[in-house]
C-alpha cells in the first residue's frame, strides 16, 4: 500500500473550486477523492468507509469547519487539513490548536496542495507504508549512520556518535537539503537559544564532520550556510 | 498634574509679589505722609517764629499803652490767629485784639497752666513770653488740633524692634494665608486637572457638577461625552472599514484560487502551444502577486486600526533574521541571489517583546523586495547592530535599492495610504512600517551615495528588553 491508495474527503461549498481541487489530487495520483458540499453531506460520506484524510473548508453553508472538525474527530483519527480563504493568524491558530495536521490558505498552488497532502499522509501513516524498516540508516556516500545506534560505519571502520552529535545529525537529516539555522540546531541539541553556544555548536559540527566526511576540512555532506546555519546535502 | 503645580506655584509667587508691592506702597505712602506732616510741622514752627516777630513788634507806647508796629500788625493779620491778648504779671489782660468778650478777664496760674497745654475755651492757643507778661494767641479749633501726651522713654527706645517684629509677624501671617488659599485652590482644581489629563489620554470623564467649579465640571463632562461619541463613531467606522477589507480579501481568495489553480494547470498543459502556456504562467504569477497584495492590505488595515491582536512574546531578532534568510534559501533562491547576515556579537543576545509572526513578515518583505526588484541577481546584505535603546537592522542590497518616489510616497503620509491614483506600489513597505510602529520602533531610509545607481536602504530601529528583562 502507498499514500496514493488513501481515500480523501474534500468538504467545500464552492463547486468549481471543489472540482478543481479534486482534479489536482487525482492528477497527483490519489485515486479516491470524495467531495461533500456541506457538513451534513460530509458526515454522510464518512459511511460506509472512513476516509484516510479529510480536507475541510471553514465557512460552510450549514455550519463552520471547526465544529465539523470536532464531529469528524469523534469518529476517526484520520489526519485533517483546513483549506480556507481565512488567513488570519487567529483562524490558523484555532485550526492547528484543535489538532489539525495542516492549514492551507486560498489561493494555493496545485503542487503545494499535493505536496502538503502527501507529507501529511506520509507522516500519519508512516508505520503503514514502511512496516518492514527495522533500522533507520542514513547513507552518506560510503558511510552509513545508524540513527538508532548512533554509530557510523565505513569500510572496516566504525565511530560512535555522542548524544549531542546524534541530535544535531537527526535535526539536519529531518530537514535534509534545507538550511537548518544555528538557532534550530541549538534548540534541538541543548533546548536553548544560539547565544552562548556559538563555539560549542561549531566544535560539535567539526566532530560530526570528522566522523562523516572523507575530508573534514573540505566537507561534502555537512555544508555551512555562512551566518545562517548548516545543511545536509541531499 | 504638573500643570496644576505650575499654576499653584505661579499663584503663590504672584500673591507674594502683590504682598510686597502693597507693603512697599504702604511704606512709600507712610514716608510721603510723614514728609508732608513734617512740612506741616515746619509750618507750625514757622507760626511760632511769626509769633516771636509779632511779639517783637509789640512795644510800650509813649502814653503808657502797648502798641503793635505796622509790621507786627501785618504779620498778625496774615497769620492764622483768631485773636491775641497780653497778660501782665498779675494775669490781667493789658492788651488784646479781637478778643472774644468772655475771654476778657483775669487769669490765675492754674488757668495759664491749663491753656498753655490744652485749650482755652475751645481755642487752641500758643503762648509767648513777652517781657514780664505773656502773649496768648488764639487759633480756630477747625484749623489746629492740640494733642498733649507723655510717652515712656523705654517704649520709644523699643520702637524699632517692635516695628520689625510687627513687620515679620505680618509677613508670616500673609504667607500662611497665601499658602492656605493656594492649597485650597489646588485642591479645588485637582479633580478638573485629573479630568483634563484623563481626557487627553482618551478616557471618559465624570466630574462633580457642584461647588465653585461646578460649571467648569459640567462643561468638561459635556466635552468628554462629545469626544466619547466621536471616538465611538470613528471606531465603528474603522472597524467597518477593517471588516470590509477583511471581507473583500476573504471573498476574493476563492476566485483567485481558481485562477491560480487553472492557470497553473494550463501553464503545464502540453496540449497548448508555448505562447499560450507563457500567458497562463503570467496569469498564475500575477494571481500570486494579487494574493500577496490582498494579504498585505488586510494586515495593514488590521494593524492601522488595532484590529490585529499583538502577541507579546520574547523574540530574538538575530534568530528571526536567520530563520527568514534560511527560508528564502530553502524555498529556492536564484543562483544570482545571495543573502548575507552580519550580526554584531552584542546584538546576538538582544531580545525584544513582540509578535514573532509579524516580525518575520516584516523581514521577509524587506528581503523579498530586494530579490523581487533585482531579477538579474544581487547580494542582500542585512546587518544587525545593538543600539542604546534596542537594535538597528539595516537592509541593503547591491541592486537598485528603493526608488526615491517610493520613499516620498511613504513619508508623505507617514506610512498611511498612498494618494489614490498613485502608481507607486508601497503596500509591502507599508506593512513593514506598520509592524515596526506596532512594536514601538521606527523605520528610516538612507540614500546610497557610494553607488551610481542611487536608491535607498532601509533601517529598522526596534526597542529591546533590558538586560534584566531578558
Amino acid at each position: 500500500m502507498n499514500i496514493y491508495d488513501c481515500s480523501i474527503l474534500l468538504v467545500d461549498d464552492n463547486e468549481e473550486l471543489a472540482r478543481m481541487t479534486v482534479s489536482i489530487l487525482k492528477r497527483s495520483g490519489y485515486e479516491t477523492v470524495e467531495w461533500a458540499r456541506d457538513c451534513r453531506e460530509a458526515m454522510e460520506k464518512l459511511e460506509p468507509e472512513l476516509p484516510r484524510l479529510v480536507i475541510l473548508d471553514i465557512m460552510l453553508p450549514d455550519g463552520d469547519g471547526f465544529t465539523l472538525f470536532r464531529k469528524i474527530r469523534e469518529r476517526t483519527q484520520a489526519p485533517i487539513l483546513f483549506l480556507s480563504a481565512r488567513d488570519q493568524d487567529n483562524d490558523r491558530l484555532l485550526g492547528l490548536g484543535l489538532g489539525a495536521d495542516d492549514y492551507i490558505t486560498k489561493p494555493f498552488l496545485p503542487q503545494e496542495l499535493a505536496l502538503r497532502v502527501g507529507a501529511v499522509l506520509k507522516r500519519s501513516y508512516a508505520a503503514l507504508f514502511m512496516p518492514h524498516q527495522e533500522e533507520k540508516v542514513l547513507v552518506l556516500g560510503e558511510r552509513k549512520v545508524s540513527l538508532d545506534n548512533a554509530v557510523v560505519t565505513w569500510k572496516d571502520q566504525s565511530a560512535a556518535l555522542t548524544a549531542k552529535e546524534l541530535l544535531l545529525l537527526k535535526k539536519l537529516n529531518a530537514n535534509r537539503g534545507n538550511i537548518v539555522t544555528f538557532d534550530a540546531l541549538c534548540q534541538a541539541a541543548w533546548n536553548d537559544s544560539y547565544y552562548g553556544y556559538e563555539n560549542t555548536l561549531m566544535v560539535h559540527i567539526r566532530h560530526l564532520r570528522e566522523k562523516l566526511e572523507e575530508d573534514p576540512s573540505h566537507p561534502y555532506w555537512i555544508l555551512t550556510a555562512r551566518g545562517l546555519g548548516y545543511r545536509l546535502r541531499l | 498634574m504638573k500643570s496644576l503645580w505650575r499654576i499653584g506655584t505661579r499663584y503663590i509667587l504672584r500673591a507674594v509679589f502683590i504682598t510686597f508691592f502693597v507693603l512697599c506702597a504702604n511704606i512709600a505712602l507712610f514716608v510721603h505722609i510723614g514728609t508732608k506732616m513734617q512740612e506741616r510741622e515746619n509750618g507750625l514752627l514757622f507760626i511760632r517764629q511769626r509769633v516771636g516777630e509779632i511779639a517783637e513788634g509789640l512795644k510800650m507806647g509813649e502814653q503808657g499803652r502797648w502798641e503793635l508796629s505796622a509790621e507786627g500788625q501785618r504779620l498778625l493779620e496774615e497769620g492764622i490767629f483768631v485773636w491775641v491778648m497780653r497778660l501782665d504779671s498779675m494775669g490781667r489782660v493789658d492788651w488784646s485784639q479781637n478778643l472774644p468778650p468772655e475771654l476778657d478777664r483775669d487769669y490765675g496760674l492754674g488757668d495759664v497752666a491749663v491753656f498753655s497745654r490744652w485749650y482755652l475755651e475751645d481755642y487752641p492757643v500758643i503762648t509767648w513770653r513777652h517781657q514780664d507778661g505773656l502773649l496768648v494767641f488764639g487759633m480756630d479749633s477747625q484749623d489746629i488740633i492740640r494733642i498733649s501726651y507723655l510717652i515712656g522713654a523705654d517704649r520709644v527706645r523699643q520702637l524699632p524692634e517692635m516695628a520689625t517684629g510687627f513687620l515679620i509677624l505680618n509677613i508670616a501671617l500673609l504667607c500662611m494665608v497665601i499658602l492656605f488659599f493656594a492649597w485650597r485652590f489646588y485642591r479645588s482644581l485637582r479633580p478638573v486637572g485629573k479630568g483634563i489629563e484623563a481626557l487627553s489620554q482618551g478616557a471618559s470623564l465624570r466630574l462633580s457638577e457642584k461647588g465653585a467649579l461646578g460649571e467648569l465640571g459640567k462643561r468638561l463632562n459635556k466635552a468628554s461625552e462629545l469626544i466619547q461619541r466621536q471616538r465611538e463613531k470613528l471606531e465603528q467606522r474603522d472597524s467597518a472599514r477593517t471588516e470590509w477589507i477583511a471581507g473583500v480579501s476573504h471573498d476574493i481568495r476563492t476566485p483567485l484560487a481558481l485562477i491560480t489553480g487553472y492557470s497553473d494547470e494550463l501553464a503545464k498543459d502540453e496540449a497548448w502551444n508555448e505562447e499560450s502556456r507563457r500567458k497562463a504562467e503570467i496569469i498564475r504569477s500575477q494571481s500570486l502577486l494579487i494574493k500577496q497584495l490582498i494579504s498585505d492590505l488586510n494586515l495593514v488595515s488590521r494593524l492601522e486600526y488595532n484590529a490585529e491582536p499583538l502577541r507579546g512574546e520574547p523574540c530574538i531578532p538575530a534568530m528571526l533574521l536567520r530563520e527568514c534568510a534560511a527560508e528564502f534559501y530553502n524555498r529556492g533562491l536564484g543562483e544570482n541571489h545571495e543573502i548575507e547576515l552580519v550580526i554584531a556579537p552584542e546584538a546576538e543576545k538582544a531580545r525584544l517583546k513582540g509578535d514573532r509572526a509579524l516580525l518575520l513578515r516584516a523581514f521577509r518583505n524587506l528581503m523579498g523586495n530586494s530579490i523581487r526588484h533585482n531579477p538579474e541577481g544581487c547580494l542582500v546584505l542585512v546587518r544587525l547592530e545593538k543600539t542604546q535603546e534596542g537594535v538597528k537592522c539595516i537592509f541593503c542590497d547591491t541592486g537598485t535599492g528603493i526608488p526615491p518616489q517610493v520613499i516620498r510616497e511613504l513619508q508623505k503620509k507617514e506610512g498611511r495610504a498612498a494618494e489614490s491614483g498613485s502608481r507607486v506600489h508601497i503596500m509591502g513597505l507599508r506593512v513593514v512600517w506598520q509592524i515596526t510602529a506596532t512594536h514601538g520602533g521606527r523605520m528610516s531610509f538612507s540614500e546610497r551615495t557610494e553607488t551610481e545607481r542611487g536608491g535607498f536602504d532601509v533601517c529598522l530601529y526596534l526597542p529591546c528588553l533590558t538586560e534584566e528583562g531578558i
